[in-house]
C-alpha cells in the first residue's frame, strides 16, 4: 500500500510535468495508475494527493485550457516552478553546505538536511571537502515539535500548543509562526499571539504539549519587518546605574560597565542595563560586593527585595 | 534504527532520485543510500517503486541496479532538481550558522562563502530564521538530563585562559545566563569547589551513570536537602533549582550540593524564595540579606 501510494504520487506529477498543455481529471484518472472505485473515490483521492504534493512545495496550478469547456478545468505543473532556481554553487561552497548538514546528523531535522544536500549534488557539482578543515558541532535537537513547527511555517498554519507560564501553570496558546531560532541552546518560535493580538517569542522546552496544526494553510501573512534575528536580540541595555563595586569582585557585572574612579577597596562603575528587576537580581547575586548608589528606583527596589527576604526568614 | 518514511515522505525522495541517479550514473547502491540518509534495504524499495513509474503505464522509468550499482534511462521528465523546501533551506541556515562559529577568523574566505550561500539558497526565509552563539545541542542534553536527575556529567572542557582542554566531572547545580553568555553552575571534582563553566566551551558531556541509592546521593555530592517555599516566579524557580520534590502547600524539596550558590539564589530572587529548613540555613540568608541592607544606612 505504502509503495502503491507513493507510485501514484510520483506518476501524477510526471503526468503534471511532461504535458505542455493542461490536462483534466478525467485523463489522470484514466492514465494514471492506482484511482479507482468510484467517481467520489477517485475524486476524494486526486484531491488529497494534489493537497500533498502541494505540502512538498510543488506548485499544481489549475486552468481552463479551452474557452468552449469552460467547465472542465486542467492541471499542470510548470517545469520552472517546480525547478530548482539555484544554478551556481562552488565545489567550496557545496562542501560547506555538506558540513553544515552534518550538523544535523541523527537529529531531528537530519533527514530534511540530507534531502537538501542531495538534491544541490543532483545539480552535478563536485564538492571540496579538502578545502574546509572543519568539524562541525552536532545540533543533537531531538525534540520533534521543532520539526512541527517549521513544517508549520512552511506552509503558513496556525498551531496551538500547551505553554508553561510564568506561575509554571499550562496555558494553551495559539500561533501564526514567523520564524525560529536558536540562542544560547534554547529554541525559540516567534509568532502572532492570536489571543494577545500581539508578536511573542516562545521557548520551546517550555511547550510541554505536542505541537498541532490548525486549519489551512496560507492562512496568514509574515509582515515585511519581521526579523527573527531581531526578536531573539536581548533588550538593548539604555540606562545606567552607578555601582560600588569590590575590586577583584563581580566579574560578571564588569563586562556591562565602564570603570569611572577605584578607591581603596572599591571600583566606581557605570554599568548598562535594560531591566531594574533584572538588574536587582544580578545585584542581590553578589550580595555585599556590590552597592548601587543610583537611580533611585534600583536602589529602593533592591532594599525592597532585602526586606522581603528578611521578612520571609525572619 | 531510522523510521520509515511515510508515502509523501518517499514520493519526495523518488522525486529526488532521479536526478540524483542522472549526474551519478553507475553509483553504488550502498553510496546512494548514504547519499539519502537511509538503510540499503529502504533504498532498495525505493528503487522497486520508481521502478513501476513512468508517463504511461507503458512507458514506464528504466532503471538497472541488480549489479549493485545503479543507472537509470527513461525518466527525462523527472529528471529536474526540484527546489528546495523550506524545511531544507532552514536546516541548512541553522547548520551555517553553526559551522560559522567553528571557522576562525583566517578563513574569511569561507565566512564570505557561507553569506553568499545564505543569499543564494535563503533569501526569503533569512529574516525568519536565526540562531546566536549556539552550542552543541548534545552538550545540552547531557546537561539538562544531568539537571533533572540530579547525576554527574563528564564534560570537557576548554579553558580559554590556558588554551588547555580538559576532562572533569562535575555534579551540575543550575544552568543561568550572566550577560548572556550561558553558565553551567557545577561542583567540580578535580577543583573540589563550585566553579561556573561556559557552555559554549564545553566540547563534550557525558552523564555518568550513578545508582539511585542513598550512597550514590552521598557520592554525587549532595550535601543536604533543604525544604523551600515559593512565593511567586514559579516557572523561574523551577527552572533554576531543577528538579523539586513537591511537599505540603506550596512548599518544595530541592538537593543541594552547595549552600552558597543556594543563598545566592534565594538572595537573587527577591523574595521569589523562602527557605524553610534547615533552621540555621534560614538563619544565614536573613543575616546575609541584612549586611547587604546594612551598607545603605
Amino acid at each position: 500500500m505504502v509503495s502503491r501510494k507513493s507510485e501514484r504520487l510520483v506518476n501524477l506529477t510526471i503526468a503534471l510535468l511532461a504535458t505542455g498543455r493542461w490536462i483534466t481529471k478525467s485523463e489522470i484518472y484514466e492514465n494514471i495508475e492506482g484511482y479507482s472505485g468510484e467517481p467520489d473515490a477517485k475524486e476524494r483521492m486526486f484531491e488529497r494527493d494534489k493537497e500533498e504534493l502541494r505540502n512538498l512545495g510543488i506548485d499544481i496550478e489549475v486552468g481552463t485550457f479551452d474557452p468552449l469547456f469552460e467547465d472542465e478545468v486542467g492541471y499542470r505543473i510548470r517545469p520552472e516552478n517546480y525547478r530548482i532556481q539555484i544554478s551556481e554553487l562552488t565545489p567550496q561552497q557545496l562542501a560547506l553546505i555538506s558540513s553544515a548538514t552534518q550538523s544535523w546528523r541523527g537529529a531531528i531535522l537530519g533527514s530534511k538536511a540530507s534531502a537538501g544536500l542531495a538534491k544541490l549534488k543532483a545539480l552535478g557539482i563536485e564538492s571540496d571537502v579538502d578545502g574546509i578543515p572543519i568539524n562541525p558541532h552536532q545540533l543533537r535537537n531531538s525534540d520533534s515539535n521543532l520539526a512541527k513547527v517549521i513544517d508549520a511555517l512552511a506552509l503558513r498554519k496556525t498551531i496551538s500548543f500547551d505553554y508553561r507560564a510564568a506561575d509554571n501553570t499550562n496555558e494553551n496558546r495559539a500561533l501564526e509562526p514567523y520564524g525560529v531560532g536558536t540562542k544560547n541552546g534554547f529554541w525559540y518560535v516567534a509568532g502572532n499571539d492570536l489571543e494577545r493580538r500581539a508578536v511573542r517569542l516562545f521557548r520551546l522546552d517550555r511547550v510541554v504539549s505536542e505541537v498541532k496544526e490548525q486549519g489551512r494553510g496560507a492562512s496568514y501573512e509574515i509582515p515585511e519587518s519581521f526579523s527573527m534575528h531581531n526578536q531573539l536580540q536581548s533588550q538593548t541595555r539604555k540606562y545606567a546605574a552607578q555601582l560600588l563595586v569590590r575590586k577583584g569582585k563581580a566579574h560578571q557585572l564588569r563586562k556591562h560597565a565602564d570603570l569611572k574612579e577605584s578607591e581603596h577597596e572599591w571600583d566606581q562603575l557605570e554599568y548598562h542595563y535594560s531591566d531594574v528587576k533584572e538588574l536587582v537580581r544580578e545585584l542581590l547575586w553578589h550580595r555585599d560586593d556590590v552597592q548601587v548608589m543610583g537611580p533611585l528606583e534600583v536602589r529602593e527596589s533592591l532594599l525592597e527585595s532585602l526586606h522581603l527576604i528578611q521578612v520571609h526568614h525572619d | 534504527m531510522t523510521r520509515r518514511a511515510n508515502p509523501v515522505e518517499k514520493a519526495a525522495r523518488l522525486l529526488d532520485l532521479v536526478p540524483f541517479i542522472y549526474t551519478h550514473q553507475g553509483i553504488s547502491i550502498s553510496d546512494l543510500a548514504a547519499e539519502f540518509s537511509i538503510e540499503t534495504e529502504e533504498l532498495l524499495s525505493d528503487l522497486n517503486a520508481l521502478w513501476m513509474c513512468g508517463e504511461t503505464r507503458f512507458d514506464l522509468i528504466e532503471l538497472e541496479f541488480e549489479s549493485g550499482f545503479v543507472y537509470i534511462r527513461n525518466a527525462e521528465a523527472l529528471n529536474v532538481v526540484r527546489s528546495l523546501s523550506v524545511q531544507e533551506v532552514t536546516a541548512i541556515l541553522f547548520g551555517l550558522d553553526l559551522l560559522k562559529e567553528s571557522i576562525s577568523a583566517e578563513r574569511a574566505d569561507l565566512l564570505l562563502d557561507i553569506e553568499i550561500i545564505k543569499t543564494v539558497i535563503g533569501t526569503p526565509l533569512q529574516r525568519l530564521v536565526a540562531s546566536e552563539p549556539m552550542i552543541s545541542g548534545g552538550v545540552i542534553i547531557a546537561i539538562d538530563e544531568a539537571l533533572r536527575k540530579r547525576q554527574k556529567l563528564q564534560i570537557t572542557y576548554h579553558s580559554v585562559a590556558d588554551d588547555v582542554s580538559s576532562e572533569r566531572v562535575v555534579h551540575p547545580i543550575e544552568k543561568r545566563i550572566e550577560n548572556g553568555v550561558e553558565i553551567l553552575l557545577a561542583f567540580c571534582e578535580s577543583a573540589d569547589a563550585v566553579r561556573s563553566f561556559r557552555l559554549d566551551r564545553i566540547h563534550k558531556s557525558e552523564l555518568v551513570q550513578v545508582a539511585a541509592s542513598q550512597t550514590s546521593r552521598v557520592q554525587s555530592g549532595v550535601i543536604e536537602s533543604v525544604t523551600i517555599k515559593v512565593h511567586s516566579d514559579i516557572r523561574r524557580v523551577f527552572e533554576t533549582l531543577g528538579i523539586l520534590t513537591p511537599g505540603r502547600g506550596n512548599t518544595y524539596t530541592v538537593d543541594i550540593y552547595n549552600q552558597s550558590w543556594l543563598i545566592r539564589e534565594v538572595l537573587a530572587s527577591g523574595g521569589a524564595i523562602e527557605v524553610v529548613e534547615p533552621a540555621a540555613l534560614r538563619a544565614e540568608i536573613e543575616r546575609q540579606a541584612a549586611l547587604v541592607a546594612s551598607q545603605y544606612r
